[in-house]
């Protein structure tokens, strides 16, 4: 069974982080690295393979600079990498972008098929740059008519048995409590940041990394059509991104602290808009 | 476009959302319906069903981890875009356009979705009269099940569903941390003993927040993180104390309004982005504010 993970080109987020006029991310490729989140799912990925007896294929969608995080996942071990990459994909909004993961999804469980070795899991970092921490994962479990497992803090692989199907165990930390969820493969999990450390790279891995190539797919030949994805297809579109005004320089208070900080809280009325 | 807006709440819950519900409606009806169970798969589908029976084609709902799972099935299944951690919305005839903060708060955001939309709403603070909400009645939301149960009766292409194999509630104390106007969030520098945040959260009418340091100290439940992969909160009033300002933290922090910050530390990058950095003790300074709280408050 393949096991797929969707990486994302991010800048540093302690690295001076900007958008572009039209609210796209300005991603600079020095500052570019394979968030925290995405080498945890790279993790989860790499061992979800090994109990399924399987391969990992690394996927990313974004500019020629994105490429470098699927080299990444090929010097720690996975087998594949494919780098979604057409003019006609940039500007996609969440569907999207979801739509495009689902058909490169789809086109490589369809080639796997073949051969026995179809897609069996999918995993994504959950991104929490804003509440769209659960979307993007959920949105492509729901194009591929999956179950969706989001924000994994543990991840359990059992492969199939003759009488069982091959299955994912998850717990997760909802606002609803901690959960434990399952589903039969294949499937679609997302994780937390915590639920793995990315193993180091070996010589061997790191041998044969130098070896791939880099499958690059356009939109056509994951059978999009133009209206589908990319700025043409966004039913979100960013219509003015401005960086906030520099908050003054802090009022700094060294001693009774506890008046301060009361005295300030009614100049500004805010002793009262608590419930 | 003048369909209604369908809101997704608890009746007696936030004003603020129906504010915003409200707005994203622009003169049109708001009904509301209160349905939360199930799995987020599941309760989409019912959501959908009550949408279609009323008519709507906008649907907003609280921004949560829970609710984003269900907000990105609702898209698919009505064929919409999404607005995600939105303050505020105003109705542009078939354009939504929602404002939101992104990168940790710094840049200001307006996105605009044309035609079926869900909405991902963190309300800011609205004042004034709380809109008329249309709940849907016993008779639609039953309607609504019954389509449910009658697609599922004809083989839908539906799709699979996880299965939930337990769940340990939360115990939820005080104010949920997402939608509070008032935060206090304590770190490290209190040494163990969140006493003096929880205070000080009280007199204030706010709720605890933490770092995910202190949480994975276990001095506190992981519901209580405040972050990139904890909650992001935008409240009116945030105050940190005994924490320095990790990135993690701040990403989920900075979309507050104001921030008063209290650290031994007066170099701290909390220190740096607050409104009032107080140099001192945070356990003493936070208890002793408390009490001067509710002398003021009288409470």
């Amino acid at each position: 069974m393949r096991v797929i993970v969707l990486l994302k080109q991010v800048p540093d987020i302690v690295s001076d982080r900007r958008l572009r006029p039209d609210g796209l991310l300005e991603r600079v490729p020095a500052a570019a690295v394979l968030s925290e989140i995405d080498e945890a799912a790279l993790e989860v990925a790499l061992r979800a393979a090994d109990a399924l007896g399987g391969s990992v294929t690394a996927v990313t969608m974004g500019p020629a600079s994105a490429e470098a995080v699927v080299r990444k996942a090929l010097q720690v071990g996975a087998a594949q990498a494919v780098h979604l990459h057409d003019d006609a994909l940039a500007g996609s909004d969440v569907r999207g972008t979801a739509r495009a993961l689902a058909a490169a999804v789809r086109l490589l469980d369809a080639e796997g098929a073949e051969s026995g070795d179809g897609v069996g899991l999918v995993v994504a970092g959950m991104t929490a740059l804003d509440g769209l921490g659960a979307v993007v994962p959920t949105l492509v479990a729901a194009e591929l008519g999956w179950p969706a497992l989001a924000f994994a803090e543990s991840v359990e692989v059992t492969p199939g048995e003759e009488a069982s199907a091959a299955r994912v165990v998850v717990v997760r930390e909802t606002e609803v409590g901690r959960e434990t969820i399952a589903a039969d493969l294949p499937a679609v999990v997302s994780v937390e940041d915590t639920v793995a450390s990315l193993r180091v790279p070996s010589f061997q891995t790191m041998l044969a990394a130098r070896k791939a190539q880099v499958r690059v797919l356009a939109a056509a030949d994951l059978g999009l059509a133009p209206g589908e994805v990319g700025l043409a297809g966004a039913r979100a579109v960013v219509v003015t991104a401005a960086p906030r005004p520099e908050r003054p320089a802090p009022v700094v208070v060294t001693s009774d602290g506890a008046r301060a900080i009361v005295d300030f809280l009614a100049d500004r009325g805010l002793l009262e808009v608590g419930s | 476009m003048s369909s209604p807006v369908l809101l997704v709440a608890s009746r007696g819950g936030s004003d603020d959302l129906v504010h915003l519900a409200a707005d994203a409606a622009g003169g049109a009806e708001l009904r509301g319906v209160a349905a939360f169970g199930g799995t987020p798969r599941a309760l989409a589908r019912l959501l959908v069903a009550c949408a279609r029976r009323v008519g709507a084609s906008r649907i907003v709902l609280e921004s949560s981890r829970r609710a984003a799972e269900v907000a990105a099935y609702v898209a698919h299944d009505l064929d919409a875009g999404i607005l995600a951690d939105v303050l505020r919305v105003r109705r542009d005839g078939d354009v939504l356009v929602g404002e939101k903060r992104e990168l940790g708060g710094t840049w200001d955001v307006t996105c605009s979705v044309a035609g079926p939309v869900v909405v991902l709403a963190r309300p800011a603070a609205w004042d004034g009269p709380v809109p008329d909400v249309g709940w849907l009645t016993v008779e639609e939301f039953e309607a609504a099940e019954a389509d449910v149960r009658a697609a599922a009766g004809e083989g839908a292409a539906i799709g699979r569903d996880v299965e939930p194999v337990s769940i340990d509630a939360h115990d939820v104390e005080g104010v949920a941390l997402a939608s509070a106007a008032v935060v206090v969030a304590g770190g490290r520098g209190l040494e163990g003993d969140l006493t003096p945040v929880r205070a000080l959260a009280d007199a204030l009418g706010g709720a605890v927040g933490a770092t995910r340091d202190i949480v994975e100290e276990e001095w506190i439940g992981p519901e209580a993180m405040v972050g990139q992969t904890g909650t992001m909160i935008a409240p009116r009033l945030y105050v940190g104390a005994g924490l320095s300002g990790a990135p993690h933290h701040m990403l989920g922090m900075r979309a507050a309004e104001t921030i008063v910050a209290v650290n031994l530390d007066p170099e701290a990058p909390i220190m740096e982005v607050a409104d009032l950095a107080v140099v001192g003790d945070a356990a003493a300074i936070l208890t002793e504010a408390a009490e001067l709280v509710r002398e003021r408050r009288g409470r």
